[in-house]
């Protein structure tokens, strides 16, 4: 298979979830085309990084997570760009006619920008890519019991803050 | 609040799907990536091949000047020597073949003189194995000689009478046997 039919094959398999992940970890849609951009020209740079990879998806998270991270640090402090993704809502979810399921997706989401983007980012991978918590402590370079608590207490203040809303669509 | 399902229902909210003019872009960008790369590394091999050979060139240089330059005439003729050592040995590897060359074709006259020389040698052949057919006696067994048998005696036990027969028969005439007998004896 050439190159750029390996690449649209990458594209076609992980973009969606790539996406996901790095809109909710950056929550700018501009800084997410960027990320998944670089991502892309760094496989075409170097296309035997995906070779050794066991899990594919696990990996190229792991890539966009390490990528993110660099891009916050050329922003400056984490701090300020939280100010920065404060001042611009983004929503991760899928539009829906429904207005209760449409409600609860941007409170959601809105609660999701609130955690600390560690547990958002643990959280996401556990609940939208599935992974376990070794996959997730492989992609995220941390060590599993780190990667499950960061998840209880993740889940525990989303339910906090959703507990009313869910409460009442349920 | 029953925890699995809040779980359950988060996993079931759709997330946002990647905006699709963003794969011809990206994708675009990514394969002019993997063409400037491809550039880049033959332009790097190619710019490595040159400067390792130029790095040889000059090393192969600096050494054999640093070689020859004490004393370039013992170098030259040193490989005097060797230009004649290798003619020498070329014009003897040519040598054999021209005589095979000569040998292959003989001239007529030389064939008449072999023939000749072969009917000569036939006759000459055939003249001496008629002399050697001619000379040739019939078998005849010989007598066999006395001193064996007498040997032959002594060996089963009629050692005295046959050793004193023998002593006589090699004494002189003038010399008694007992003169004899000693004599060997001391021998």
């Amino acid at each position: 298979m050439s190159a750029g039919l390996e690449l649209q094959r990458i594209y076609d398999e992980h973009a969606d979830g790539l996406f996901a992940f790095l809109l909710n970890f950056t929550r700018d849609e501009e800084d997410t085309r960027d990320l998944l951009q670089e991502i892309f020209v760094r496989l075409a740079h170097q296309p035997e990084l995906l070779w050794q990879a066991r899990n594919e998806r696990a990996f190229l998270i792991g890539l966009a997570h390490h990528a993110a991270i660099d891009l916050m640090r050329r922003r400056g402090t984490r701090e300020k760009y939280h100010e920065i993704f404060g001042a611009e809502p983004v929503s991760v979810f899928a539009a829906t006619g429904n207005p209760d399921e449409l409600a609860f997706r941007a409170a959601v989401s809105e609660a999701l920008g609130d955690l600390p983007s560690e547990q958002r980012a643990v959280v996401h991978l556990k609940l939208w890519e599935e992974l376990t918590f070794d996959q997730i402590a492989e992609a995220l370079g941390i060590p599993p019991n780190t990667a499950a608590s960061r998840y209880r207490y993740g889940l525990d203040k989303l339910r906090e803050r959703l507990r009313p809303l869910y409460e009442e669509i349920k | 609040m029953n925890p699995d399902d809040f779980e359950k229902r988060l996993q079931r909210q759709p997330l946002r799907q990647t905006p699709s003019a963003w794969r011809e872009e990206i994708l675009a960008r990514a394969g002019a990536a993997a063409d400037s790369n491809r550039r880049t590394r033959a332009v790097r091999e190619f710019t490595f091949a040159v400067t390792t050979f130029r790095a040889l060139r000059s090393t192969l240089g600096h050494q054999l000047s640093t070689l020859l330059q004490p004393s370039p005439q013992a170098w030259a003729a040193l490989a005097g020597v060797w230009v004649v050592i290798l003619a020498i040995n070329f014009s003897l590897r040519d040598k054999p073949k021209t005589v095979a060359q000569e040998s292959a074709s003989p001239s007529p006259q030389v064939i008449a003189v072999l023939q000749q020389q072969k009917r000569l040698l036939t006759e000459l052949i055939g003249q001496s194995s008629a002399l050697e057919a001619g000379s040739q006696k019939p078998f005849l067994p010989r007598p066999r000689s006395e001193r064996r048998v007498v040997v032959h005696f002594a060996a089963f036990g009629g050692a005295s009478v046959l050793a004193s027969r023998l002593v006589s028969s090699l004494a002189p005439p003038n010399c008694t046997t007992t003169e004899r007998r000693n004599e060997l004896l001391m021998v």
